[in-house]
């Protein structure tokens, strides 16, 4: 955009302050949302615009932070209605002045994935549609503002890209410790809104200007956009809930975000046209006192300054080269370890459960490598039988809602790609494009797109190049494409390909050639898969360790490896004690003493997930192990009994089924508690895991007693319940299809029609979504052959459970074992007569 | 926040361990502490409302807030202000949770739940004693906390108190429509300021709302000690 409206030269562009707290004072008629005075009291709203018009704001908010199609539902006027007469008065105060009208959009007020429901894309609907009647209407710009949750923020953002030509300024709300309440720190939130194409980005709300100084700071510092400030005027008083911070302090404090870099200045809670033309006094006076020479080398900061935003079009190349999880930054210079591990080429018990839609072993995947050291993780679903346009995105949602590593996105899929990047929260990576004009075409604009740096594979329609020079070939050809889209070279991770030496010696020499060459004359990123060097040798892990060590002195920036290969890890951390990054060795030292594999001398393998469990003899017996809630013992027992040639049906039936029922019993005499059971539910589950590795491997199916569906019900978002009879009903030999928390009934009816599912279990915890359970029963009773249901969770009494036509009632999760085996035993006796 | 020893042993009978002082539980719990002091960003906030009087309603000024009933009419008889306060434990705390069911650990998961809900009542008496020692209170006395759901007191009341304390950006907390709040750790309360002392009324399940299908009560014990 040539002219955003946020680049001014000279001087700041000022913001209006706070609509709630005037509208408070003009003491209007009570109305239900405070939007409705846009019709109810026009005047009123339009004479507030003027007094901050005539205090000396550039920009006003039209009166339509909370006017979202949703909040609106069920009230006297519809959100369109609203967005529209807002705009009009704004624009009204602005008549004949070059003052321009925002449309304001506040949260929604919903939860979103994954502490809540509501999903990427109903957040991102609800915002193109105040967007679009907005645009209707007239604004000049967008602001969305107040946001707390980055995942919303990004939702708003994206709407209101894809739906107008306006600028936008997002702006989020901080706490003092420079995180928003789920989480996300300033910087992240920083290259996440920049990448998706934010105009100007910012703070506002929750703190006075005191408090946002540091954070500004921080926001300045990884950021090329102009940066909006918008503080409350202080804290409220408890007692009165007035602001109190007066406005002359106010405005001294506020000037100085200026020296930090803001160029944008306003107000929120508590400010009033008095605090913004005071802001806009002092200013002004401090602009006499640069004109006079007094604060030159100030001045001479702020014109540079803005200088770097008037590259428009111009490659951008980012101030903070990083990339981001909502939770946490990961800074690209130094060797970074990307996790390989999420991707089922070869792994059937992956591709099993990718096949079956089971994401449970996505999340733990994601958990292993990042408690291995990965920095970043691969994310690759592409096998056959599996729709990657929808299971990618799936399994980004399910990874990003335990772990908080930023992502790569590792498809040949552009539209799997896409739909990917649109769910993502934080900035991710695209794994990737190649120099074929087909590649270039469909993922260079992705890239641009959703601002996410792109591995570029260094081979082209001619194939693998054999030379380095024929790789930097394809690099520049690469990167000159890429410029045609705006992205700067320092976007592109060069990967110069390992080939494998047993067939092709001197190659594994021609990409260390390329490494070094794309490091010396670009100091580009590069990135590398290694543990192709080794097909087909002896000591793979020895051939691995040592071109990973010769590749990071050639320059490389990511390996991509399995992080739990304990030999690729160590040479990594010790090339980090080489080359400086690990600074005074710590990382080195923490990761070396004390190592039991290295002060023995042995080849002993690195025991990490046991540390908690007390150390038992090697030999324990599967059912002791699982009794004892033991989780390694009872996998290692059990591998033992494969490898004697137990059948994995007998073991099951013989051994996990009666030592959990031994278990359970002992459970309801009182001789165990729960975090008992829950600890041996936790070994049969880690059997399971066996056995289910055993079965994939010989590419067998595993055999299932038969398949439950289990939600807590609308409204309800306590699941630790659920989760238990979950972990319960699968050590069991159930197949159990788990909705979720917050689920609504008709998703209920669509998963038990479409699995079949003869038994439904279904949680809520609070007397007030006891409703919705008794409507997710009744919805499923429409069915023609209704499913079995059995219901439980804190507030649910038999009493309850009879009275909604629950077929069970569950005081515990035991009970839903019993349950279960009545219901499908029943169903088998039928099958067999 | 650390656990202290009455958080500890709380925490324990929350997640069904009858006999907190000989339990490996203990340990396990004891040593979830880095966990907890990462994931718990606590937040209190709170504001002072006038009561008004009208028959027998209790309206809340400014804001008109209604509180209908029996239970908040008894708790205020003898008050003119009332304190709304909220806390939370944050969103890191249901987070760690389902990052340890992920983990395939409902053992950690159950216990870490327990003593979240023994912290996020230590938070709201931390902040109950702060409120009394503040100059403002001097003299005056505060009735036993209550909330929405107690006795005849509305849940439904949930949303307006979320409205009124501005809860979202106060405190990062939403009332659902189900008046369910998250984060799961959250609590809202009304405190009844009086110039005169306040029996103790409740810390009896006569007031709770769950007194006819709580499973501690089943079970013979109470869910705040003996």
């Amino acid at each position: 955009m040539a002219n955003n409206g946020f680049k001014r030269k000279t001087a700041p562009l000022f913001l209006d302050g706070a609509m709630g707290t005037m509208i408070q004072r003009a003491n209007l008629p009570a109305v239900p949302l405070p939007e409705y005075y846009n019709l109810e009291q026009p005047e009123a709203i339009t004479a507030i615009h003027k007094a901050y018009i005539e205090a000396g704001a550039d920009v006003v908010y039209a009166n339509t932070f909370g006017a979202s199609p949703h909040k609106y539902e069920n009230e006297k006027y519809a959100y369109d209605q609203i967005i529209e007469a807002g705009i009009a008065n704004a624009k009204k105060a602005a008549q004949k002045t070059d003052v321009k009208v925002a449309l304001d959009l506040g949260p929604l007020g919903v939860l979103m994935e994954p502490m809540g429901s509501t999903s990427f894309e109903e957040a991102y609907e609800e915002f193109a549609r105040m967007v679009e009647v907005g645009v209707k209407a007239g604004a000049d710009l967008i602001v969305i503002e107040t946001m707390t949750d980055l995942y919303e923020a990004k939702a708003a953002l994206r709407a209101a890209k894809e739906h107008s030509n306006l600028p936008v300024l997002v702006t989020m709300t901080f706490e003092a410790n420079g995180r928003t309440f789920t989480g996300t720190p300033v910087e992240a939130a920083a290259l996440t809104l920049e990448a998706n194409g934010a105009d100007a980005i910012g703070i506002n709300c929750s703190l006075g200007p005191d408090q946002l100084l540091p954070l500004l700071e921080r926001l300045c510092q990884v950021t090329n956009l102009p940066v909006a400030a918008k503080p409350n005027a202080g804290l409220p008083d408890p007692f009165t809930g007035h602001y109190h911070l007066p406005d002359d302090q106010f405005a001294k404090l506020s000037k100085q975000f200026m020296d930090a870099g803001v160029s944008i200045l306003g107000g929120c809670c508590g400010t009033t046209p008095a605090t913004i033309r005071a802001l806009h006094e002092a200013v002004q006076a401090d602009q006499r006192e640069e004109e006079k020479g007094e604060r030159k080398a100030k001045s001479e900061k702020f014109e540079s300054e803005a200088a770097a935003l008037d590259f428009g079009s111009s490659l951008k190349k980012p101030r903070f080269d990083a990339i981001s999880s909502s939770l946490q930054v990961l800074d690209l210079d130094g060797i970074r370890v990307v996790g390989e591990r999420m991707n089922p080429t070869g792994k059937k018990r992956l591709q099993a459960a990718l096949l079956a839609g089971d994401l449970d072993l996505c999340a733990r995947l994601a958990l292993e490598q990042k408690e291995a050291g990965a920095d970043l993780l691969d994310v690759n679903v592409g096998m056959p039988g599996v729709d990657e346009v929808t299971m990618l995105p799936g399994v980004v949602r399910k990874i990003q809602s335990v772990c908080d590593l930023p992502l790569l996105l590792d498809s040949s899929n552009p539209a799997a790609l896409e739909a990917a990047l649109r769910v993502v929260n934080g900035k991710a990576a695209i794994n990737s494009v190649n120099g074929k004009q087909e590649s270039l075409d469909a993922i260079l604009p992705l890239a641009a797109k959703y601002g996410a740096p792109v591995v570029a594979l260094c081979l082209d329609e001619a194939g693998l190049p054999d030379t380095a020079e024929k790789r930097i070939e394809i690099a520049k050809k690469i990167a000159d494409e890429a410029a045609k889209y705006g992205i700067d070279r320092s976007q592109l991770w060069f990967d110069c390909l390992s080939l494998t030496i047993s067939a092709q010696q001197d190659q594994a020499r021609e990409t260390l050639k390329a490494i070094t060459w794309l490091k010396e004359n670009w100091n580009a990123r590069t990135i590398l898969g290694v543990s192709n060097i080794s097909f087909g040798l002896p000591a793979r892990a020895m051939m691995n360790q040592t071109f990973l060590t010769a590749a990071m002195q050639a320059g490389l920036n990511f390996a991509i490896i399995n992080p739990s290969l304990t030999g690729l890890m160590d040479a990594v951390a010790s090339f980090k004690a080489i080359s400086g990054e690990d600074e005074g060795l710590r990382g080195y030292v923490a990761r070396f003493a004390d190592r039991p594999d290295l002060k023995a001398n042995a080849n002993v393998p690195v025991q990490t997930k046991s540390a908690d469990q007390p150390s038992t003899s090697q030999n324990m017996d599967l059912q002791t192990a699982i009794y004892k809630g033991l989780e390694t013992q009872a996998a290692n027992a059990a591998k033992e009994l494969l490898a004697a040639g137990k059948g994995e049906l007998d073991l099951t039936e013989e051994q996990l089924i009666p030592a959990l029922d031994l278990v359970g019993k002992d459970y309801e005499q009182g001789k165990l508690y729960l975090p008992s059971l829950l600890q041996a539910a936790s070994a049969a589950q880690a059997v399971f895991d066996v056995l289910k590795e055993s079965i994939a491997a010989k590419g067998e199916k595993q055999a299932s007693k038969g398949t439950i569906v289990l939600a807590t019900v609308q409204g309800d978002i306590h699941d630790i319940g659920k989760n238990i009879v979950k972990t319960l009903l699968e050590n069991y030999g159930y197949t159990v299809v788990d909705l979720g928390k917050d689920v609504a009934p008709e998703a209920v009816l669509q998963v038990v029609e479409q699995t079949g599912a003869p038994l439904v279990g279904l949680s809520a915890l609070m007397t007030t979504t006891l409703p919705s359970m008794e409507k997710t029963i009744e919805l499923l009773h429409t069915l023609d052959n209704p499913p079995k249901i059995m219901v439980g969770g804190a507030v649910v009494t038999p009493d309850a459970a009879q009275a909604m036509g629950a077929d069970y009632y569950c005081k515990d999760a035991r009970e839903d074992i019993k349950v279960a085996d009545e219901v499908f035993g029943s169903f088998k006796e039928k099958g067999d007569a | 926040m650390k656990m202290n020893e009455t958080d500890l042993r709380l925490a324990l009978r929350y997640a069904g361990v009858k006999d907190p002082d000989h339990s490996p539980f203990q340990l396990m719990l004891q040593a979830m502490e880095s966990e907890l002091e990462a994931a718990i960003a606590s937040k209190s906030t709170w504001r002072v409302f006038q009561i008004v009087k009208q028959a027998d309603q209790i309206r809340l000024e400014p804001g008109g807030l209604i509180l209908p009933g029996k239970m908040a009419s008894t708790m205020l008889a003898d008050c003119d202000q009332v304190i709304l306060a909220a806390g939370t434990l944050g969103h890191g705390f249901d987070r760690q949770s389902s990052l340890f069911q992920a983990q395939n650990d409902p053992a950690k998961a159950l216990l870490f739940d327990a003593a979240g809900s023994a912290l996020i009542e230590r938070v709201l008496d931390e902040l109950e004693e702060n409120l009394h020692a503040l100059p403002e209170f001097q003299n005056l006395y505060f009735t036993d906390r209550f909330s929405c759901g107690y006795g005849d007191l509305p849940i439904a009341l949930q949303k307006a108190i979320g409205q009124l304390l501005n809860l979202p950006l106060r405190c990062g907390i939403t009332v659902l429509d189900s008046y369910m709040m998250a984060p799961t750790k959250s609590i809202t309360a009304l405190i009844g300021v009086s110039q005169n002392p306040q029996p103790a009324r409740i810390r009896g399940c006569g007031y709770c709302s769950l007194n006819k299908s709580c499973t501690y009560r089943k079970k013979g014990t109470t869910c705040h000690g003996e």
